[in-house]
C-alpha cells in the first residue's frame, strides 16, 4: 500500500529534524522519498510524527516474565503488548537473557503481534574468568560470544556484570576487575563487529575512555550517572535509563554475583538528548507514564525511544530514523502533543493504530538477530546441561528471521 | 528400516531429559538410552509408575449409549463431544498437564470459550506460590544453576523419585556442578514430607504429621524475619535446615504437591515463599506432567489470576466432581485418585466426561465420549517448558494413525462455536 502521511512535525534527531512541518511516503513497507498517487493519505494536523519506538530493556519475554505477571508487576502478554502499541512501539529487544532461557523468551516474542523483536542473550564473564587475563583470552571468548548469539539468536549480547567476583575464597583467584573485564569486553566487541551492552555499575565510570565508547550501550544508568557521562556520549557511546515501577523483590539467579533483579530503576525523565528510555510502557498504569513523560517534547523524547536505541542495538540504517529506505513504522500523535498516546501507528506500512484504536491488522514483523563470520565454540562445559541441539533455538513461533550486520555507529 | 534418534527429550515429567537415544525400527521404539525407569516407560507405551504393567491403547473413537461404549467415527465423536460441551452450564476442562504447549493453548481457548473452568493437578501448587509472591517477593533459577552453584536443597512435599526421578542425579543432588564439583559433598540436602519416603535415602528427612508441617513453615518464615524466639522454637533437624538455607551462598527449595495437601495450603505456601525469600532460597515447583510449567505460564500470560486457579477446599474435581454438568479431560486420568463415594457422585449427577487420551483408563471408564490421541514426544511433535522455563521441542519418532491433539482440540472448539 502506498501512504502520503501530509501535515506532520516531523522529529527525527539522527536526521536534524526537530518539529519541522512536512511529508512522509510509504511505499511497500519501507520509507520512500515519494510517491505519485497514494492509496492513503493521513492528515497528522500538524501531531509529531517520530519513527516507531524501540524498547530496548523489556521484561516481557524475559525470563522473570511469569512471574512478574503473577505477582501483578506486569500486565498480560497482550495487554502488555498492546501498550507498547499504544505508545507508539514497534520492535522489542529483552536483554540478560540465560541461553538455555532464550528459547523460551523468543517463543513469548513470538506472540507479540505487531512488534518486531531481538534478544541479547547473557554474558556471564565469569564462564570466560581464565580467558579474562590470558593472552589470546579474547580470541578464544569471540567464538563463545559467536555461540551465545547463534544458539540464543541473538542481535547482540548483555554483559550482566562488569566484573568477576565469587564469594568462596579459594576462587579468588579467577576473579577479575572492572577495568580488566571492560578491556576484555571491548575486545569481544571489537572482534565482532558490534557494540556490546553492559549492565552500568558506578564502578564503570572510571573505566569508560573515549576510545572504546563506541563499543559500549550502558544498561540501565542512574540519571546523577547520565549527567557525568558527557564525554563518552561525545565519543559515540549510547546509554538508557531505566525506567520502571516500584522495585520488586523478583530475582533470578543467572550466575552472577548477584541475583538479576527484575527491576532496577526508578521512575525518571532521562537528560534530554543523552540517554535512552527503557522498560516504558511496562512502568505501570498511564499515570506513572504521564508522570515520566511530564514535560518530555517530541525531540527529546524521539532521541530517547528512537534515535539512540535504534543506535545501542545498531540498527540505525533501518530503524528510528524517518529516513528514505528504512523500516516503514511511523508513529503519528494527536495535535496536542500527548506523547503516552499515539493517534497512527504504521508498522512495515500497515496501519495497526488508526485514530487512538488498534486496528487489528497484522503487519510483517521480524526477528532480528546478528550475522557474525565468527565461527561459534562454546568455552568449556558452558552450554550447561541441554545437549547443543537441543539449546539452540531453531524452532519457536518466532517471525521471520532477518539477520543484520549492526553498525556500531559513533 | 532403522532409525536412531539422539539428544531426543523426553516427556516423562517436568524435567524434560533432552538426552535420551533412541532406535526405532519397523514403527516401532525398540530401544531407548539414558532415561529413567519412568521416561523408558513412556517410549514404550508402558505405565509411568509401574512400567511392567500392560497398557491397553485407546484404538478409536467411542460413544457410550445405554451405559455401553459403542465405537463410532472421528467426525460423530467430535459432534457429540461439542454437542456436550455446548449444553452444558458448568464446563471444567481438566488435566493439560501432558500436552504440548500449543494444545495446552487450544484448551485454554475452549475452556474460555465456554466460560469454563481449568483445574490440573499441581496447578494449585503453582497458583498459590505465585500468589504469595505479591507479598514476599522470590528468587528464581534454572536447572543449570541449581546444579552449578546449589549448596543447600530443600525438597519440602515433593519426592522426586515419584515426580523427576532424574532430578537429583542430574541437578540437585548429587550431580557435579561448576562451583559444586564434589556433587552431594558440596551440598546439603532435606526432605519434609508426611511419610517415609524414597528421598529420605539420600536428604536429611524431617517427618510431619498432618498440621505440624504448617507450624514448622511458620516456624522457618518467622525465623527467617529475624525472630529468634521461632528459631529456637523449631524442631532440631528443622534448625539444621534453617542454618543450612541461611548459611549457604545458593540454595533451592522444591516444592511438590505434598504442599498443597494440608488444611491450609496458602498458609504454608506463602510461610515457605517468606522463608526462601529471606534466606535467598530459589524456589522450584516440581510436577510429574511434563508440562504443567507451560500451563501455568500460559494461564497467567493471558491474564487468569493465580489465586482463581485453586479450587475451594474440597471442592477440586477429584473431591467433588458433581459440580460440573460436562468435563472435558485431556492428558489425564482424574478417576483413578478418585474415592468410590466420589464416582457414585460423578455418576449420580450425570457429569458427561469427554475424554481425550492414548490409553484406556479409569476416566475413560467413565466417558461418555472418548477420543483417542498420539502421545507427545513420541508419535506427536510439539514445544513444552521445562520445570525453570527452558523450552524444549518433543520429537514425533514413530508414526501414528492417532488424532492429532491440537487437532482434535481445534476441530471441537470449532463444533462448540459451530
Ligand atoms: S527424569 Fe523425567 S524427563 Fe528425565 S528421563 Fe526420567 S521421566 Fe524422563
Amino acid at each position: 500500500m502506498r501512504i502520503r502521511i501530509e501535515n506532520a512535525a516531523l522529529f527525527d534527531p539522527a536526521r536534524g529534524l526537530s518539529g519541522e512541518r512536512g511529508e512522509l511516503f510509504i511505499d511497500a513497507g519501507r520509507i520512500v522519498e515519494r510517491i505519485a498517487k497514494p492509496d492513503l493519505v493521513i492528515d497528522a494536523q500538524e501531531g509529531p510524527a517520530l519513527a516507531g519506538g524501540i524498547e530496548l530493556g523489556a521484561a516481557l519475554a524475559s525470563p522473570l516474565m511469569v512471574h512478574m505477571m503473577a505477582a501483578g508487576h506486569l500486565a498480560p502478554l497482550r495487554d502488555a503488548a498492546g501498550a507498547y502499541t499504544r505508545l507508539g512501539y514497534t520492535h522489542l529487544n529483552v536483554r540478560g537473557v540465560p541461553l538455555w532461557a532464550a528459547g523460551a523468551a523468543h517463543y513469548w516474542l513470538g506472540k507479540l503481534g505487531a512488534l518486531d523483536v531481538s534478544v541479547e542473550p547473557l554474558l556471564n564473564l565469569s564462564d570466560l574468568d581464565l580467558l579474562i587475563k590470558e593472552d589470546g583470552g579474547v580470541e578464544r571468548g569471540l567464538g563463545h560470544a559467536a555461540f551465545l548469539m547463534s544458539a540464543g539468536l541473538g542481535i547482540g549480547l548483555s554483559v550482566g556484570e562488569p566484573f568477576v567476583r565469587y564469594r568462596k575464597e579459594y576462587l579468588s583467584f579467577r576473579q577479575a576487575s572492572v577495568p580488566e573485564c571492560l578491556g576484555y569486553v571491548v575486545g569481544l566487541a571489537r572482534g565482532l563487529g558490534l557494540r556490546l551492552s553492559v549492565a552500568y555499575f558506578p564502578e564503570l565510570a572510571e573505566s569508560l575512555t573515549q576510545d572504546i565508547a563506541r563499543w559500549i550501550h550502558l544498561a540501565g544508568v542512574s540519571k546523577e550517572a547520565a549527567l557525568d557521562l558527557e564525554d563518552f556520549f561525545k565519543a559515540g557511546g549510547t546509554a538508557d535509563i531505566e525506567v520502571a515501577g516500584p522495585r520488586s523483590r523478583l530475582g533470578l539467579e543467572a550466575g552472577l554475583f548477584s541475583p538479576l533483579n527484575a527491576r532496577r530503576g526508578e521512575p525518571l525523565l532521562p537528560p534530554d538528548g543523552t540517554v535512552a528510555l527503557a522498560g516504558l510502557p511496562e512502568s505501570g498504569d498511564a499515570k506513572t507514564l504521564s508522570e515520566v513523560l511530564k514535560g518530555a517534547d517530541p525531540a527529546g523524547f524521539a532521541l530517547a525511544t528512537r534515535t539512540i536505541p535504534a543506535t545501542g542495538l545498531g540498527l540505525s540504517a533501518e530503524k528510528g530514523t524517518l529516513g528514505p529506505g528504512s523500516v516503514a513504522d511511523v508513529a503519528i500523535f494527536g495535535p496536542e502533543r500527548d506523547l503516552t498516546r499515539c493517534r497512527y501507528l504504521f508498522k512495515s506500512g500497515v496501519l495497526v493504530v488508526d485514530d487512538y484504536q488498534p486496528t487489528g491488522l497484522s503487519p510483517e514483523t521480524r526477528t532480528y538477530c546478528f550475522a557474525t563470520d565468527v565461527p561459534p565454540e562454546p568455552a568449556g562445559d558452558i552450554p550447561g546441561s541441554l545437549r547443543r541441539e537441543n539449546l539452540s533455538v531453531s524452532h519457536g513461533s518466532f517471525s521471520p528471521i532477518k539477520e543484520v550486520r549492526r553498525d556500531v555507529g559513533g | 528400516m532403522e532409525e536412531f534418534f539422539e539428544s531426543v527429550v523426553c516427556p516423562g515429567c517436568g524435567c524434560l531429559c533432552d538426552d535420551l537415544d533412541v532406535r526405532v525400527a519397523d514403527g516401532r521404539v525398540q530401544e531407548v538410552a539414558n532415561g529413567c525407569t519412568w521416561g523408558v516407560a513412556r517410549f514404550f507405551l508402558g505405565h509411568k509408575s509401574q512400567p511392567k504393567r500392560r497398557r491397553f491403547r485407546l484404538e478409536g473413537p467411542f460413544i457410550r449409549r445405554q451405559g455401553r461404549a459403542v465405537d463410532t467415527d472421528l467426525a460423530e465423536a467430535l459432534d457429540e463431544a461439542a454437542k456436550i460441551l455446548r449444553r452444558a452450564q458448568r464446563v471444567l476442562v481438566y488435566g493439560l498437564g501432558s500436552l504440548s504447549l500449543e494444545a495446552q493453548q487450544r484448551a485454554i481457548a475452549l475452556a474460555r470459550g465456554l466460560s469454563g473452568s481449568i483445574e490440573a493437578p499441581d496447578l494449585a501448587v503453582y497458583s498459590l506460590y505465585f500468589e504469595a509472591l505479591k507479598s514476599t517477593g522470590g528468587l528464581w533459577c534454572g536447572l543449570d544453576g541449581v546444579r552449578d552453584r546449589a549448596e543447600v536443597v530443600i525438597f519440602w512435599g515433593a519426592n522426586p523419585i515419584h515426580s523427576a526421578p532424574r532430578l537429583p542425579a542430574r541437578y540437585a543432588v548429587f550431580a557435579r556442578g561448576r562451583f559444586t564439583p564434589t556433587g552431594v559433598e558440596e551440598r546439603r540436602a532435606f526432605s519434609v514430607d508426611i511419610g517415609k519416603t524414597e528421598t529420605d535415602s539420600f536428604t536429611g528427612p524431617i517427618k510431619v504429621s498432618p498440621g505440624e508441617d504448617l507450624e514448622l513453615a511458620r516456624g522457618l518464615a518467622a525465623a527467617a524475619g529475624g525472630d529468634e524466639g521461632a528459631l529456637a522454637s523449631l524442631p532440631e533437624r528443622g534448625q539444621e535446615m534453617f542454618s543450612a538455607a541461611q548459611d549457604a551462598e545458593f540454595g533451592v527449595l522444591f516444592l511438590g504437591r505434598g504442599a498443597a495437601y494440608g488444611p491450609a495450603p496458602g498458609e504454608l505456601i506463602s510461610h515457605l515463599a517468606a522463608f526462601a525469600s529471606n534466606t535467598g532460597l530459589a524456589v522450584v515447583v516440581l510436577s510429574p506432567d511434563y508440562n504443567t510449567f507451560g500451563l501455568i505460564s500460559l494461564l497467567v500470560s493471558q491474564g487468569f489470576s493465580p489465586s482463581s486457579l485453586v479450587p475451594e477446599p474440597g471442592g477440586s474435581f477429584i473431591e467433588s466432581p458433581n459440580g460440573y454438568d460436562a468435563v472435558l479431560v485431556a492428558g489425564a486420568d482424574p478417576v483413578f485418585f478418585m474415592s468410590e463415594e466420589a464416582k457414585a457422585g460423578l455418576l449420580d449427577a450425570g457429569v458427561e466426561v469427554v475424554s481425550l487420551n492414548s490409553f484406556t483408563d479409569y476416566t475413560t471408564r467413565f466417558a461418555r465420549v472418548a477420543i483417542p490421541c498420539g502421545l507427545f514426544g513420541v508419535e506427536e511433535e510439539g514445544e513444552a517448558l521445562r520445570v525453570d522455563g527452558a523450552l524444549l521441542r518433543l520429537r514425533a519418532l514413530v508414526p501414528s494413525a492417532l488424532p492429532n491433539t491440537t487437532e482434535v482440540l481445534r476441530r471441537i472448539e470449532e463444533g462448540v462455536c459451530a
